[in-house]
């Protein structure tokens, strides 16, 4: 018989890749077993989708000659479900966990702090692109819409607006940590919370001037104010694009110190054991 | 003197939640090999002790040690090897078996998940319950599907937390012979919290009692009889409780 001491010598810790994997398949699992959950995610951003398709239909043939801005309020509204659907789905994910009172399997496995973010933040990707794709094929047929005609400026839109919602969704689920389930009805509202402030439907102008200075300071304004100027001339704003980069990097790299506290703070409260329904 | 490789060392432990103490000052030492239960009414301190022991309690001051290396510093070297079973923290209920069982043997590396399932499943006669939902079985099939996922990384340092609550007694024995044969043949240690006397005073060689965050008893069975002049465990528990 071998001595379970001397099997500790040689390590057995899977890769973090493995244990990614592991935390992938426990939602890929949930998923593919609860119809109404793939449902929901689809359902919204198709419903918004088509109400602010109409609206814009309506506005269009009311005034006329407002292409611009009908297309300026599409794009806006398909742009908005991919960082909303982003902060959703990390929040979602996190709360799953806290419902099946989970937390303390996973955690006392060897799946680290970093690679639960890393869990979060790939499923997070899946989950918004399962969600919003079905979205930009209705708008594409009902209002001649195409998401494509940002042409290569849509990637990094895509991507800017993703980190925007991931390091956002940590701030929220960092609340929830703190805080527990008490908090779950303010994580619901933080969601949509930054949404006003990015101006994704109007002119950053339009804000009173306390108000502009937070729509400065988040990333996601910096991108939908690209869109709205690649629409009215064509051209991009790539350096509006840099600064959401780097706003984003700084803020991503704040919330994962917030998250990491949050963590703590569970640990030494009892949250990990406690939280569940 | 002799030379036991020790499977747990704790020393000087202690965990305060605001100001009240639930564990205080404790040291204990688990040898390897052993299966040892923890003992205590309620409020002891066995559950924080537990939450601490897994990583899931950071302890207020004190140092944990677990299979030769600090819990603190090198956490990884020690959750591949160690596993735990606990009736108070649930697997998902929409997943089925084989998918929880899937899911962990990714999360602790285990080499041939589908493999290790059909045996687990063999071994715990869950064979027929591997599809079914975890939320859809009754109490004494969630502890069995608990255990299959406690011994898929064959730990070498088992926590479990009343293995055999809620279980009817032909299967609370079953349970109990299971996990010693997994003793015989791994050599691997158990740490159990249990309020179930008969099953200490069968399953293990070592008792250790908790009232108010600290030891105050601690000896094989037959020690702490002779101590308290008893004829059975439950006697001394109560002694100890109500003193």
């Amino acid at each position: 018989m071998t001595s379970p001491a001397a099997k500790t010598e040689t390590t057995r810790l899977p890769s973090p890749l493995r244990r990614i994997l592991g935390l992938g398949l426990r939602h890929v699992y949930l998923y593919m077993g609860s119809w109404p959950r793939l449902a929901e995610m689809m359902y919204w951003p198709i419903l918004n989708m088509t109400l602010f398709g109409f609206v814009s239909l309506s506005i269009v043939r009311r005034f006329g000659h407002v292409d611009v801005l009908a297309d300026s309020f599409l794009g806006g509204v398909l742009l908005v479900e991919i960082i909303t659907r982003s902060v959703m789905a990390m929040l979602v994910m996190y709360l799953e966990e806290v419902w099946s009172r989970n937390l303390g399997h996973l955690f006392a496995s060897p799946l680290r702090l970093r690679d639960y973010v890393g869990g979060l933040v790939g499923l997070s990707a899946t989950r918004c692109l399962i969600s919003v794709t079905p979205a930009f094929v209705v708008v594409y047929y009902l209002f001649d819409f195409s998401i494509l005609k940002f042409g290569w400026s849509l990637p990094p839109y895509v991507i800017l607006l993703c980190i925007n919602g991931w390091w956002y969704g940590l701030l929220v689920v960092s609340l929830l940590l703190r805080f527990g389930l008490a908090a779950e009805w303010l994580g619901w509202m933080s969601t949509w919370l930054l949404i006003p402030f990015m101006a994704p439907y109007y002119p950053v102008d339009i804000l009173p001037q306390a108000f502009r200075i937070v729509s400065w300071a988040i990333p996601g304004t910096y991108v939908f104010e690209s869109m709205k100027a690649q629409l009215a001339t064509g051209q991009a704003r790539y350096d509006y694009l840099g600064v959401a980069l780097v706003l984003n990097l700084i803020y991503f790299a704040g919330a994962a110190f917030v998250f990491t506290r949050a963590f703590k703070g569970a640990k030494n409260s009892g949250g990990l054991l406690q939280m569940g329904e | 003197m002799t030379d036991k490789k020790l499977s747990i060392c704790t020393k000087d432990l202690r965990k305060v939640f605001n100001e009240t103490v639930a564990v205080d000052c404790l040291s204990l030492s688990v040898d390897e090999g052993s299966v040892t239960a923890l003992l205590g009414g309620n409020g002891a301190g066995k559950s924080t002790t537990m939450g601490m022991l897994l990583g899931l309690l950071e302890p207020t001051s004190g140092s944990i040690e677990m299979l030769g290396h600090d819990l603190r510093t090198a956490r990884d070297a020690i959750a591949p090897y160690i596993n735990f079973s606990s009736p108070y923290v649930d697997l998902p209920n929409r997943l089925t078996v084989r998918q929880n069982l899937t899911v962990y043997g990714h999360l602790y590396g285990v080499p041939n998940v589908k493999e290790r399932i059909g045996a687990l499943a063999e071994r715990l006669q869950i064979r027929d319950l591997l599809d079914s939902r975890h939320g859809s079985l009754s109490a004494g099939q969630r502890t069995r599907a608990s255990l299959a996922k406690s011994l898929l990384n064959n730990p070498h340092l088992l926590l479990l937390d009343e293995p055999t609550a809620s279980l009817d007694p032909d299967t609370a024995d079953w349970v109990r012979g299971l996990l010693m044969d997994y003793r015989k043949e791994t050599g691997a240690t158990i740490f159990m919290s249990s309020h179930n006397m008969y099953e200490v005073q069968r399953m293990c060689d070592d008792v250790i009692v908790m009232k108010k965050g600290g030891i105050v008893a601690r000896g094989s069975t037959a020690e702490l009889l002779a101590r308290f002049k008893r004829d059975n465990l439950e006697e001394v528990f109560l002694d100890i409780a109500r003193s």
